[in-house]
């Protein structure tokens, strides 16, 4: 199986592979990432092969107790070591975590500072997308939650790869998006002449990740819009426009911005799935903030406060909004 | 010399203080011979062991303890050592009874380094021993409050079993104890039926009641390891380690058809029949986390309401789940 990309130009085409190439030759991937997202799903040996593997890497364990241990998870009993947090917390959020971790920590690029493209939001989002799809998969059981939780995460990686390759189109597409009142992926296709979707569908293959995730993370923008949720795609895809519903864009601040939210509908799953979570999209957005915060070892730099929520992030806002 | 260390002096070389403070000493004091034989009994010791000074003088310090363990070590204490200290030794009193007595001794030696005797002080430990077997006894008493106040907070009271937390954490310890390698577990989920109306017909006390049968014929239906508990209101849970999803399945519906089958009586002479609906899961063929399975066990245990109710649901056949 390969991503389609048989509607693109000979030059995207070439572009496209260009990338790729270059990203995984500028970010390589820790071997305990690739080993997690190679292990095999159904045997038994997996969960022992996954605490192993994990047990190796010293910074990812610690990373992954401090998470299993915070609120994130809301465990009462002290988890000490790997072989635990896989017991307890399951084996597919172990590798979830491993994997998602690997990939942020793979992605640590340059300071972007004058592009107005934040890398802390563009994880703040992507991360939200991953939590709010893992709660739409267990509502609509289409996907595994999990699964869906990594699709979320990485769904817009191709974005960073283009960011890493290829600055200066960057810059320019930022500055569309920020100055020309473009949508993101209109100034996309202006100056790379591809789609993210396409740049991250094919990494996701060289990296060799299953098929489902390689697809959905190709198929989250699709062209007629979301009405059902049927697929893995259809739940990242309506998390992503939900996240951004909400303000939590990819790389820019809109929360104060009304006229950059997003207003397509939703298929009626998703926010049953939101509001069963006490206190709802906030109580995720704070879920996601931790997940960041354990992960990467810092406090992130998040979006200005919103829907009543207390004014505590707003002096270390920097100047990241859109407007 | 300081004026203190003078007065000191003084006091030791004078006679008469000497033996005030002999006869004041609140222990009873016992010197012997090199023979072991007793030199000075004090009044204090009279107290103590009841014998007249005459019945005891220039006999064997022994006849003032009981033979045994206790006495031996003494002995081979104040031979290697040269001195022991509170150690508790049965004493014998003139009128025949025993007592504890602690005993400090110590070998006095001559200029030579010859053994010139010993000197002994003695308490008398009844009363000691008293308290301190009476400490004992409350800290028992203690113990055994603790454990039922233990087994209260992780037991519910009406079914005497496990309340939802404490099986739970049962069920992950049984889950952290099996490995990694061995993980398997069967989560059943099982509710009352319509138990409302036997609350609202005859009230509440048969409610109660009927809850605590339902908890014996779950109790009865379980093996050894299986951890059952009450989830809450009417909904009970089942954890039974090694379980696959078959198996959960077949204890579910061992559990459905018993209670279908049972009279239960809820007055003289009126018996209800109850019936259950079950939801059940296992890992790791459903879910490879506890919470996971017990969310899987709970939408079939609906998917069983929904159903007609009466009835175990073990599988998600009207659900879409693509193996992604």
């Amino acid at each position: 199986m390969t991503t389609d990309t048989s509607s693109l130009s000979l030059d995207a085409r070439n572009r496209l592979r260009t990338i790729v190439n270059r990203t995984t030759d500028l970010t390589p991937l820790k071997s305990v990432a690739t080993r997690a997202i190679q292990l095999a799903e159904d045997e038994r040996s997996a969960a022992m092969d996954l605490a192993t593997v994990i047990s190796s890497d010293q910074a990812l364990t610690s990373k992954l107790l401090k998470l299993s241990n915070s609120a994130y998870y809301g465990y009462a009993r002290r988890i000490s070591n790997v072989r635990e947090a896989v017991i307890l917390l399951g084996m597919r959020t172990v590798r979830s975590v491993a994997i998602s971790s690997g990939i942020i920590d793979a992605f640590k690029l340059p300071e972007f500072e004058a592009s107005g493209f934040d890398q802390d939001l563009f994880w703040a989002h992507s991360v939200s997308v991953g939590i709010v799809a893992e709660i739409v998969a267990r509502e609509t059981r289409v996907a595994r939650p999990e699964d869906a939780f990594t699709a979320g995460v990485l769904h817009d990686v191709g974005k960073l790869a283009m960011l890493l390759c290829e600055p200066e189109s960057f810059v320019e597409l930022i500055d569309l998006v920020n100055r020309e009142d473009m949508s993101y992926r209109e100034a996309e296709s202006a100056v790379f002449g591809i789609g993210h979707e396409h740049v991250g569908a094919r990494l996701a293959e060289r990296w060799k990740f299953p098929e489902p995730l390689v697809a959905t993370i190709r198929d989250h923008h699709p062209a007629k819009g979301i009405h059902t949720i049927e697929t893995m795609s259809d739940v990242v895809g309506a998390a992503n426009l939900a996240c951004n519903r909400e303000g939590l864009a990819c790389g820019f601040d809109f929360t104060a911005n009304e006229e950059r939210k997003t207003v397509q509908a939703l298929p009626p799953a998703v926010d049953s799935a939101i509001n069963r979570v006490h206190g709802g999209m906030a109580t995720l957005e704070e879920k996601a903030r931790a997940f960041l915060l354990h992960v990467t070892a810092r406090a992130p730099r998040w979006y200005a406060p919103h829907h009543g929520e207390p004014d505590t992030a707003a002096g270390d806002e920097p100047g990241a909004g859109a407007a | 010399m300081t004026p203190e260390r003078i007065d000191f002096l003084a006091l030791l070389s004078d006679p008469d203080m000497l033996q005030l403070m002999l006869v004041a000493c609140p222990d009873g004091i016992v010197t012997t011979d090199a023979n072991g034989r007793v030199t000075l009994y004090s009044g204090a010791s009279e107290a103590i062991f009841g014998f007249d000074p005459i019945q005891v003088l220039d006999r064997h310090f022994s006849m003032l303890f009981v033979d045994g363990p206790e006495r031996a070590l003494l002995d081979q204490q104040l031979l290697e050592r040269g001195r022991v200290v509170d150690v508790e030794i049965p004493g014998r009193h003139q009128d025949g009874s025993q007592f504890f007595a602690a005993v400090s001794a110590a070998v006095i030696r001559d200029r030579y380094g010859d053994v010139a005797g010993i000197v002994m002080y003695i308490r008398d430990h009844t009363a000691v021993r008293q308290i301190e077997d009476a400490l004992r006894n409350r800290n028992t008493q203690l113990n055994h409050l603790v454990a039922k106040l233990d087994h209260m907070a992780r037991h519910d009271q009406l079914t005497l079993l496990l309340n939802r937390g404490s099986a739970v954490e049962a069920a992950e310890d049984a889950l952290l104890a099996s490995g990694l390698e061995g993980m398997n577990l069967g989560v059943a989920l099982l509710d009352l039926d319509h138990f409302k109306m036997v609350n609202d017909s005859y009230g509440h006390l048969v409610g109660d009641l009927v809850l605590a049968r339902v908890g014996a014929v779950l109790q009865k239906a379980t093996r050894e390891g299986d951890i059952i508990g009450r989830f809450g209101g009417e909904e009970f849970v089942a954890f039974l380690p090694g379980a696959d999803l078959d198996a959960v399945t077949r204890f579910a519906e061992r559990v459905r058809t018993e209670l279908e089958n049972a009279l239960i009586p809820v007055t003289e002479d009126i018996s209800v029949t109850m019936t259950v609906s079950a939801g059940v899961a296992a890992i790791p063929s459903c879910a490879d986390s506890l919470s996971e399975a017990l969310r899987i066990a709970d939408d079939r245990l609906y998917a069983a309401k929904r159903a007609g109710r009466n009835r175990v649901v073990h599988s998600d056949k009207n659900q879409r789940r693509s193996a992604a």
